[in-house]
């Protein structure tokens, strides 16, 4: 499958909010320009390249967000961080479009196989293509503990590894469910944590988590060297299932140093029960976990000057316009702006203050990190970014 | 593709769709299947529509029976032209159009349809406006919507989405604002009487006092999530069967939902069937209206502009719970957990910008009047014929006062 035509309308729109996310980070250059917040004379000019990374670091939102609530002038509020802190070191793609299924695991599914996936979001079945942890493991001859996917809920589980015959489970990432985890550790704990321990309100029924891929909690726990009472009492004090995501990343670079690492979060898709002051308060939580993540990699002399991270939503969501939705509660009509969303890269061999205004599409992200890791994305429909090699 | 439709595919349908269907049989025999289906599922909902829904219904299917064929022919075709797969068109639509309509909208979506689909609507939507306009006959509509009851104005602007389109004012006196807004609602309803043409919905408990005790008049229609209680729970207790059983998952529980009725004991506050009906639809269709009263209250709104196409329509946004654990909020125990002022605030003020963009979808929308204001403050925006857009007004006076600018 390869998608929904790009026809004119779709095309149109996502050159539209290209421009005005391009417009809009002039706006804030001219601005930090003058308090020196990014130290820059110019925007738009290539300061600083680094040389190529070795490992990658990929943050996917399996929660649609929008310009309004991030890169365009009134959304800026929601993300101080990504503004001040990663977009003045980043290549920023401003036009990337997902022609495929707008639902949260399909969708991240497409980003990591480069390939338009159409199954059932709700369906417990592994993508049908193979995975950029597949290409990697293989290529390179990495074992397992060298790729992970940290994911967000029980719909994700089998995210890690295709169901391609060349393939495989027995090449996929290690996953880490972290709900999972905590739920599984925290048994006989004193400690409440049903409030991480939600699913999302749009996937609020019960959906088995598949043994064939799920590892014994304490053998995970054990790969992941990850101690158990800490991490209960890290999760008590907590409010966000993503805050536990970036928990286990931040162990897992500092005890693993995985050469592969892929974070989906997901508390933007509260945004399903139309609370908005919910959904643009996970956006901030999520640009708050994005820049921490970052800070980890520069702390980490194991990551530092040798890793390039992404940062993209799996789409966007429904215009407010648009009669067939009900603005941002949802995803459901595949308009335009839900298809088009935006991506950050930064870090290792990425130009700095640079802005692509080129459409890009959401498949060309794994043969992209696949040139960038030296593998060979065989099946993927995508192209890669040159803009990034 | 090329099934055919008999009466008797209207057996299940209530009595009046099985009628309105029936008399119309032959012009839905001509019609491309998908477009039919659509058709057929709004048609199997006759009996609990509101006026302006079978007014619609009839005026498409004289459009389609009486308007120039080519024209008639190049706006459906599309919907004939969709990808769809046999094993969805092999269901039997029309017996039973939602079932249908939920398998075909999953198989667009995987054949990456849904696009073409929606250009297709769109298409027909248009056609759909310009029946409405012809055939409307409203006088300049009013909506007034409240936000913020026992909130604290924080320092975020409010009606920023709003302001480019009409005039803030900064000093307008809310004292018995809300009696003088349904005071008002019930003179727009003398004056321009009609059923279901005039409503007040409450995110918390009902300011509306009839002689009876109950919080209905015989002109205003009323609705608010303290006396919807019981159907809301009635609801939650239907989603938390489903996920707890471990059979299925949202699809399941979308079905399950979608084949609720309305009975006595869902019945919240003194309503006819035809609002039952409408009421569980707000608790089954909408997403998070059983866990959060903004939510209810904006989803509400859309509904009746959308559906009822109301004269006159007061919204009143109150505080909504703090969030919890989905398990929880969509749980049997339904315990207090305290309020989040704050979020209120910022969920009534998007929800008051939805409302006056669904206000602009309906036929006269240049003639109609939008009211926000921030109860407990003195902030208010209106907009309105004959008032500047993307101004402000210092203009001293009570909430009256703004009504008498407006009119």
């Amino acid at each position: 499958m390869n998608g929904i035509a790009l026809d004119g309308n779709l095309l149109r729109v996502a050159t539209e909010r290209s421009i005005s996310r391009r417009r809009f980070l002039w706006d804030v250059a001219r601005t930090s320009a003058a308090t020196t917040m990014f130290g820059l004379s110019s925007f738009g000019q290539a300061l600083h390249q680094q040389p190529p990374a070795k490992k990658l670091v990929v943050v996917t939102f399996g929660g649609g967000a929008r310009d309004e609530e991030t890169f365009a002038v009134e959304g800026q509020r929601y993300i101080p961080r990504m503004l001040g802190e990663l977009i003045p070191q980043a290549t920023f793609f401003t036009q990337v479009v997902n022609r495929g299924i707008l639902g949260h695991y399909v969708a991240n599914a497409t980003l990591a196989t480069g390939c338009y996936e159409s199954f059932n979001n709700f369906a417990p079945i592994p993508p049908s293509h193979p995975t950029l942890f597949e290409y990697y493991r293989r290529d390179l001859r990495r074992n397992a503990d060298d790729v992970w996917v940290i994911a967000p809920s029980n719909g994700f589980d089998r995210i890690g590894a295709s169901g391609h015959p060349q393939y495989g489970s027995k090449l996929g990432a290690t996953m880490v469910l972290p709900k999972q985890l905590l739920g599984g550790l925290a048994k006989g704990s004193s400690e409440p944590f049903d409030h991480l321990l939600r699913d999302s309100y749009e996937a609020s029924s019960s959906i088995d988590v598949s043994q064939e891929h799920a590892v014994s909690l304490m053998e995970l726990a054990d790969r992941l060297k990850l101690p158990v009472d800490q991490f209960l009492k890290f999760a008590s004090g907590v409010t966000s299932p993503d805050e536990l995501s970036l928990y286990i990343a931040q162990h897992l670079m500092a005890q693993r140093a995985p050469s592969l690492l892929w974070i989906t979060l997901h508390d933007i898709d509260v945004a399903h029960a139309g609370a908005y002051s919910l959904y643009t308060d996970a956006i901030t939580r999520t640009d708050r976990i994005c820049a921490e993540l970052w800070r980890s990699i520069q702390e980490n002399p194991e990551y530092k000057g040798k890793t390039a991270m992404f940062i993209l939503p799996d789409f966007g969501r429904d215009s407010d316009f648009e009669p067939g939705g009900n603005g941002f509660q949802h995803h459901r009509t595949g308009d335009p702006l839900s298809r088009t969303t935006w991506m950050v890269a930064l870090g290792a061999g990425i130009k700095e203050n640079i802005s692509v205004d080129r459409m890009v599409e959401s498949v060309d992200l794994v043969p992209t990190i696949a040139k960038i890791l030296g593998c060979n994305a065989a099946f993927a429909s995508g192209r890669p970014v040159t803009e990034v090699l | 593709m090329s099934r055919s439709i008999n009466i008797s595919d209207f057996s299940s349908y209530p009595p009046l769709a099985q009628q309105f269907a029936a008399d119309h049989i032959v012009i839905l025999r001509s019609l491309p299947p998908v477009f039919c289906a659509f058709l057929l599922n709004e048609i199997s909902q006759y009996d609990w529509q509101f006026p302006a829904e079978r007014e619609d219904l009839a005026a498409q299917l004289r459009w389609i029976a009486t308007a120039d064929q080519a024209r008639v022919g190049s706006v459906l075709a599309p919907f004939a032209n969709l990808n769809v797969s046999s094993d969805v068109m092999d269901m039997p639509w029309p017996t039973q159009p939602a079932l249908f309509l939920e398998r075909l909208t999953a198989d667009l979506w995987l054949t990456h349809s849904i696009s073409a689909f929606y250009e297709a609507g769109r298409k027909y939507g248009d056609v759909l406006a310009r029946i409405r306009d012809e055939e409307d006959s409203s006088s300049s509509r009013l909506c007034i919507v409240f936000i913020g009851s026992g909130c604290e104005r924080g320092r975020q602007p409010l009606f920023e989405k709003l302001r480019p389109h009409g005039t803030y004012f900064s000093h307008i006196d809310m004292s018995n604002a809300v009696s003088d807004a349904l005071a008002r609602i019930e003179h727009e309803a003398v004056a321009h009487p009609g059923s279901y043409q005039h409503w007040y919905v409450d995110g918390g408990k009902s300011g509306l006092q009839a002689a009876d005790g109950s919080d209905s008049t015989t002109r205003i229609s009323s609705l608010s999530y303290s006396n919807l209680d019981p159907v809301r729970r009635k609801v939650i207790e239907a989603i938390s069967t489903v996920r707890t059983s471990g059979v299925g998952g949202p699809e399941h529980l979308r079905t399950v939902l979608r084949e609720m009725r309305a009975r006595e004991d869902t019945k919240g506050g003194n309503q006819d069937e035809m609002m039952r009906e409408f009421v569980l639809r707000l608790f089954t269709e909408g997403s998070g209206t059983q866990v959060f009263s903004t939510t209810f209250v904006q989803w509400t709104g859309r509904e009746i502009l959308r559906r009822a196409r109301p004269q006159s329509l007061l919204l009143r946004f109150r505080l909504r719970q703090k969030e919890r654990p989905m398990d929880e909020l969509l749980g049997t125990d339904q315990s207090e957990s305290g309020y989040d002022p704050i979020g209120s605030l910022a969920d009534g003020d998007m929800g008051a910008y939805y409302t006056w963009i669904n206000l602009q979808r309906l036929p006269g929308a240049a003639n109609s009047r939008f009211v926000v204001c921030f109860e407990d403050g003195r902030e208010a925006l209106a907009i309105a014929p004959g008032l500047p857009k993307g101004a402000s007004s210092g203009n001293v006076g009570t909430f009256k006062d703004l009504l008498r600018w407006i009119a």
